[in-house]
C-alpha cells in the first residue's frame, strides 16, 4: 500500500551553496539544518544593516520570466547577518537572493545557488501521518461515481428517444 | 417578521373553469409576442449594447490566449483570479431556474404554469455560458480535448466537467420537453409568419404532436422524471465545486466541510434572485402582465427568504469557529476580510446581499413587485463579489510567510467578467426570439378543463392540485 502522504525530503550535498555578492562585502549562504535536512537554513551578511529589516527570496520561472518569490523577512544583527529558515518545495538547482527589505536603503544585495535535491522518505511519514480512512476505496468510489454518471447519461438520452421517437407514434393513439 | 401573502391563502382551491377562447387567444399571441413583436428603439438599444461587451470580452481572451495568463493578472501571488468567480456565480445562477421549476412541478403548483418557461430557459442560458466561463482560467483552451481522452481523475477539474457537462445537458433536455406541445400550438397559430427558420425548427422538435392522451401522459411522465433527477444533479453540481476548492492546496478558508452546502444555498439564493430579475425584466418588455401578476413575485420572493436566512446563518457558522481560534493561516484570511483590506466589500456582501433584501421582503410595506426586483438585483452582484472575495483573498494568502499577495484588475479580466454577465441576458433575449416565452399548454391545462379535454394534471408528489394559476382573464377576473 502506498504511503498515505509523501513528504519531500530535501537531502543536499556536503557544505552551503556557493555564495556570491552583488554589494560589497555582501553574502548568502544556504545550508541544510543539522538535525532536519528537509529545511534549510538561509544567512545573509549585509555590511552596515544592523536593525534593518533583510528579506530572502526564491527565484521562480513558474510563471514565465524568473521572478522573486519572498521567502520571509528577518532582521539583521548588530553584525549585519540576518538568518531565516526555508523548506524547499522543488528539487533542482536554486537561486536565493537577499536584500535589504526597506526601500531606499541602498542596493546591498547577495545570491546563492543551491542545489536541492527531493526524494520520497522512507519511514518517517508513517507515525506522523497516519493512513487516510478513505484512502483505499478509490477505485471502487471511482467506478461507482463513473457508473451513476453513465447511467444519468443514458437515462437523459432514453428520455429524448422516446420524446422524439414514440411520441410521435403515438399521435394516432385512441383518447381515454 | 411578517411574512404573510395577502391574498389568496396557499390552500385556496382555484376555481376549475375552462379558459374563454378569447383569453385562449389572447393567451397564445402573448406567449409568441417575443418572436412577432418588432424590437424597439430601448430594445435594440440593449442588445447592441449587450453585444458590444459581449465582443469586448471574446476580443479580451482572444488576447489573453495569445498573451498568456499574466495579462490576466494570474501571478504567483494570485494563482487563481475572478475568471473561477465568474464561472462559479454563473453556474450557481443556473441553479435556480431548474430547481424551481422542477420542485414547484413536483408539489403540484399550478402557480408556477406561468413562470417556469423564463426559469428553465434562464438555467439553460446560465449553465452554458457558466460552463464557458471556466474557459479563460485554463490557460491552454486548446487543449480542452484532453479532459476525454487523458482524464485525470484525481482532478477536481474533471469532476468540475462532468458535473456540469450532466447537468447542462438535463437542462436542455428539461427545458425542451415541456416545449414539445407550445411549439405545435406557435407553429398551428402562426404558421409562415413565424419565418421558415423558426418553423422549421419547430416542426423538428414538436414532430408529431397531435396532444392525444396518449401523448400527454408520456410528456408528463417524461417530466416528471427530469423533475427528479434535475434537483440531486444541480446538488451535486454545486457540492463538487464546493469540495474543488476543499481539496485544493489546502488554502485557509477553502478547506471548510461547509463550503458544499453553502454553495448549493448560494446558487438556489442567488438562482432565484435571477429569476426574479428575469421575470420582471421580461415581463415589461413584452407586456406579459396579464400572466405573470404581482402575486408571482410575492411568492418567489418568499421562497427566497428561506435560502438568504440559511446563507447568512452558515456564513456566520463558517465564519465565527475560525475567526475565534482557527489555524494562523485561516484567522489571517478571516480578519482581512471583517476588519482589514476586504472588509468594505465583504461587509457590502453581508449588508446588500443578506440583511436588506430579507428586510425588504420581510417587512410587509415594501413587500411589492418593485422592492422585491429591486432587492433581488442587489443580491446578484453582491453574490458575484462574494465568490470574488471567496476565490481571491486565499488564494493570493502566502502560506510561506503569512502575508497576502496583491491582486490587480485589469481591461483584460474586467472584460471578460464583463463580456459572461452581458452574454446571459443577450441569450436570454435571443431564446425567447426563438421559441414561445409562456407554457401555453401548461397555462392552459392548469387553467381547468374545456368541455373536449379531460383533466391534465401534472405528475406530482403531492398529488394533483389545482391551484390559482393567477392569469388575468380578459374579463378582467383573477384566477
Amino acid at each position: 500500500m502506498r504511503r498515505a502522504l509523501l513528504l519531500i525530503l530535501v537531502t543536499a550535498a556536503l557544505g552551503g551553496g556557493s555564495p556570491a555578492a552583488a554589494g560589497s562585502g555582501s553574502s548568502l549562504t544556504v545550508a541544510p539544518k543539522p538535525r532536519d535536512p528537509t529545511r534549510l537554513t538561509l544567512v545573509a551578511h549585509l555590511p552596515g544593516s544592523a536593525g534593518e529589516p533583510v528579506a530572502f527570496f526564491v527565484v521562480s520561472k513558474e510563471f514565465g520570466s524568473a521572478r522573486k518569490v519572498p521567502i520571509g523577512v528577518a532582521t539583521a544583527g548588530a553584525d549585519g547577518t540576518a538568518h531565516i529558515a526555508y523548506t524547499p518545495t522543488w528539487s533542482g538547482a536554486q537561486q536565493f537572493v537577499v536584500k535589504l527589505a526597506r526601500p531606499g536603503t541602498g542596493a546591498r544585495s547577495a545570491t546563492a545557488e543551491y542545489r536541492v535535491t527531493a526524494s520520497t522518505p522512507g519511514p518517517l511519514s508513517a507515525g506522523a501521518n497516519p493512513p487516510r480512512p478513505l484512502a483505499s476505496v478509490g477505485h471502487v468510489f471511482l467506478t461507482v461515481i463513473l457508473t451513476i454518471v453513465a447511467l444519468i447519461w443514458l437515462s437523459l438520452f432514453i428520455t429524448l428517444a422516446l420524446a422524439f421517437g414514440r411520441l410521435p407514434r403515438l399521435a394516432g393513439a385512441h383518447r381515454h | 417578521m411578517d411574512l404573510s401573502v395577502d391574498a389568496p391563502p396557499l390552500e385556496q382551491p382555484a376555481e376549475t373553469e375552462a379558459l374563454s377562447e378569447r383569453a385562449r387567444q389572447q393567451l397564445r399571441e402573448a406567449a409568441v409576442r417575443p418572436i412577432l413583436q418588432k424590437p424597439g428603439p430601448i430594445s435594440r438599444l440593449v442588445a447592441l449594447v449587450l453585444g458590444a461587451v459581449v465582443v469586448l470580452g471574446l476580443v479580451a481572451f482572444a488576447y489573453q490566449v495569445v498573451e498568456g495568463m499574466s495579462v490576466d493578472a494570474y501571478s504567483d501571488a494570485a494563482f487563481w483570479d475572478v475568471n473561477i468567480a465568474n464561472f462559479i456565480t454563473v453556474v450557481g445562477v443556473a441553479y435556480g431556474g431548474a430547481v424551481i421549476s422542477a420542485v414547484l412541478r413536483l408539489t403540484g403548483a399550478s402557480w408556477r404554469a406561468p413562470l417556469v418557461r423564463i426559469a428553465e430557459g434562464t438555467s439553460v442560458i446560465c449553465v452554458l455560458v457558466g460552463g464557458a466561463a471556466i474557459i479563460p482560467s485554463l490557460g491552454r483552451p486548446e487543449r480542452m480535448w484532453q479532459f476525454f481522452t487523458r482524464p485525470n481523475f484525481s482532478s477536481p477539474l474533471i469532476w468540475d466537467a462532468l458535473a456540469i457537462g450532466t447537468y447542462a445537458f438535463a437542462s436542455i433536455v428539461f427545458f425542451v420537453l415541456p416545449l414539445i406541445p407550445d411549439l405545435a400550438v406557435a407553429e398551428r397559430t402562426l404558421g409562415e409568419r413565424a419565418g421558415r427558420l423558426r418553423l422549421a425548427l419547430w416542426r423538428l422538435l414538436s414532430r408529431g404532436w397531435r396532444d392525444t392522451p396518449a401523448q400527454r401522459r408520456l410528456l408528463r411522465r417524461m417530466t416528471g422524471f427530469l423533475a427528479v433527477l434535475i434537483i440531486p444533479l444541480a446538488v451535486s453540481v454545486h457540492s463538487v465545486l464546493g469540495w474543488a476548492f476543499a481539496i485544493t492546496s489546502f488554502r485557509p478558508w477553502w478547506s471548510e466541510e461547509l463550503w458544499a452546502p453553502l454553495f448549493v444555498i448560494a446558487a438556489l439564493y442567488s438562482g432565484i434572485a435571477l429569476v426574479i430579475v428575469s421575470l420582471a425584466a421580461l415581463r415589461r418588455a413584452y407586456g406579459l402582465h396579464d400572466y405573470i401578476t404581482d402575486r408571482h413575485f410575492t411568492r418567489l420572493s418568499l421562497v427566497l427568504v428561506p435560502f438568504g436566512a440559511a446563507y447568512l446563518y452558515m456564513s456566520v457558522a463558517d465564519f465565527l469557529p475560525g475567526a475565534y481560534h482557527g489555524q494562523p493561516s485561516t484567522a489571517a484570511v478571516f480578519r482581512t476580510l471583517l476588519v482589514g483590506t476586504y472588509a468594505p466589500w465583504f461587509w457590502t456582501v453581508v449588508v446588500g446581499g443578506m440583511v436588506v433584501p430579507l428586510l425588504i421582503i420581510a417587512l410587509p410595506r415594501t413587500r411589492r413587485v418593485g422592492w422585491i426586483v429591486f432587492a433581488s438585483a442587489l443580491v446578484l452582484p453582491t453574490f458575484w463579489l462574494n465568490r470574488v472575495l471567496m476565490v481571491i483573498v486565499p488564494s493570493t494568502y502566502d502560506m510561506m510567510n503569512g502575508t497576502f499577495g496583491a491582486y490587480a484588475w485589469t481591461w483584460v479580466n474586467a472584460s471578460i467578467t464583463a463580456g459572461a454577465m452581458a452574454a446571459v441576458p443577450l441569450l436570454l433575449m435571443l431564446l425567447f426570439r426563438v421559441v414561445p416565452i409562456l407554457s401555453v399548454t401548461e397555462i392552459e391545462q392548469l387553467a381547468g378543463p374545456t368541455a373536449a379535454e379531460e383533466p391534465a394534471l401534472e405528475p406530482s408528489l403531492a398529488g394533483p392540485s389545482q391551484r390559482p394559476i393567477w392569469v388575468r382573464l380578459p374579463q378582467g377576473e383573477l384566477r
